[in-house]
């Protein structure tokens, strides 16, 4: 399935804000870009599908958008 | 009896008297006097909620004005919660107004919360984040929760059960604590001045509107703003078990649960070295090498060392005593595990270690 990747705060400084790639389901989405950046593999990340958070392997259905955001601690 | 102060509230359709009448009884306190904790303060006391409370221990720096807009430049040096409540009792003298120029711990938290009636969470880092989410989860206290990134903010409302009467907080976002490096404060990272106003804002008009009723407010929702290109999103947050993260379960265990040890950066506790360093390292008489793979893992490491694999750490633990310990394993993954969990136990005098990349990066480093 080809899905839209939105990503959000220091996100961004590994991957492009907006991007499209195809993947399965949330797990192999997030296999590829830990692939392809390994510095990800340390970070805490939130997930959400068309606007849901999501907290367990997801399979997508095409044109899904999908958010990778971070935490932020400033205030 | 109508006081002129709030004259547009009583003519605002949906708000009222009633709406102003629900203010006035309302106790908030801010946690954070800072980027966000200022318009918070302000636009809360203007509204007129009937006592604030403001926590802070920090004091004015110049590096703060350009965000924090209750602080003039004479203020530098002072403690914010002080200047704060000075400030907001000349901007409304009819509500009442407590500060404390304090940290909030473990064993001062829930004596701090427990008689208000809401909390804003204006903090800026994770010790203090997860400390009021537990205590506010535990005390059943309704959280307003606020962060900001650079150009970014999130927005949340938490410990407030929706019309299925469920509750979220923010370990329904993240489970455990990140790591500093992963998420830079505003003194690393940067911020734009009117980030925090605009979030700021955000925050207090969900204190508001929980407080009256009125609309509705990001319940069980994560809002996210960005400044660079006005685009923001709201996210719905499932009620999820966090499996296998262990976090106070009574504010007993909280009382004595080490949040800023919780929190602490990785980085500075465990540090990952190269193979290089390693065998640099790896003689020295304080230094005690633990290999974490099963005795069946090839090759084996020909230095001296204590072989424990990683499923019975937990249960050997007492036997790593030296001032520092390095962790090992085939790849770096595992030792990385131990360390984190060996970190949980350490003594406080005691330095971790692991070897990144493992024994294939060190058999390649030899061998080169």
């Amino acid at each position: 399935m080809k899905v839209q990747v939105k990503t959000f705060g220091s996100l961004t400084d590994i991957l492009a804000k907006e991007f499209y790639i195809t993947a399965n389901d949330t797990t192999e989405l997030l296999a590829t870009l830990t692939h392809d950046h390994a510095e990800l593999a340390q970070r805490s990340l939130l997930i959400a599908v068309n606007n849901t958070i999501v907290k367990t392997a997801v399979t997508f259905q095409e044109n899904d958008i999908v958010a990778l955001m971070p935490p932020y601690s400033g205030g | 009896m109508r006081n002129e102060r709030y004259s547009r509230h009583y003519i605002l359709p949906g708000f009222g008297e009633l709406g102003q009448k629900k203010l006035q009884a309302a106790r908030v306190l801010v946690v954070g006097a800072g980027g966000l904790g200022c318009p918070v303060l302000q636009y809360l006391a203007a509204a007129g909620v009937g006592t604030l409370g403001i926590i802070d221990h920090d004091h004015v720096g110049l590096s703060n004005l350009h965000r924090q807009v209750l602080y003039d430049t004479d203020d530098i040096g002072r403690a914010k919660a002080e200047v704060a409540a000075n400030k907001l009792r000349q901007q409304n003298p009819e509500i009442e107004i407590r500060y404390w120029v304090e940290q909030l711990y473990s064993n001062n938290v829930a004596d701090l919360i427990r008689s208000y009636d809401l909390i804003m969470d204006c903090t800026d880092n994770f010790a203090a984040r997860y400390l009021l989410c537990d205590a506010c989860r535990l005390l059943d206290k309704p959280l307003i929760f606020a962060a900001i990134y650079q150009y970014e903010g999130q927005v949340a409302v938490f410990n407030v059960a929706d019309k299925e009467g469920i509750k979220t907080n923010y370990r329904h976002l993240f489970p455990t604590a990140p790591t500093p490096l992963e998420a830079p404060d505003c003194n690393v990272a940067g911020v734009l001045g009117v980030l925090p106003g605009m979030i700021g804002i955000l925050q207090a008009t969900e204190a508001i509107k929980l407080l009256t009723g009125v609309g509705i407010a990001l319940i069980n929702k994560l809002m996210t703003v960005n400044m660079l290109d006005n685009s923001s999103f709201i996210f719905e947050i499932p009620l999820t078990a966090s499996a296998g993260t262990v976090y106070p379960q009574t504010l007993a265990e909280l009382s004595t649960f080490n949040y800023e040890q919780y929190c602490a950066s990785e980085s500075q506790l465990i540090q990952a070295i190269d193979a290089k360093e390693f065998v640099e390292m790896w003689s020295a008489e304080d230094v005690v090498l633990v290999d974490v793979r099963d005795p069946n893992e090839l090759p084996r490491l020909s230095h001296p060392h204590l072989s424990i694999p990683l499923s019975t750490l937990s249960a050997q633990i007492k036997k790593i005593d030296s001032t520092r310990v390095i962790f090992i394993c085939q790849s770096g993954k595992r030792s990385l595990i131990a360390a984190r969990y060996f970190y949980e136990q350490a003594d406080a005098g005691q330095q971790i270690f692991h070897l990144n990349g493992g024994m294939i990066a060190l058999e390649n480093y030899i061998n080169d």
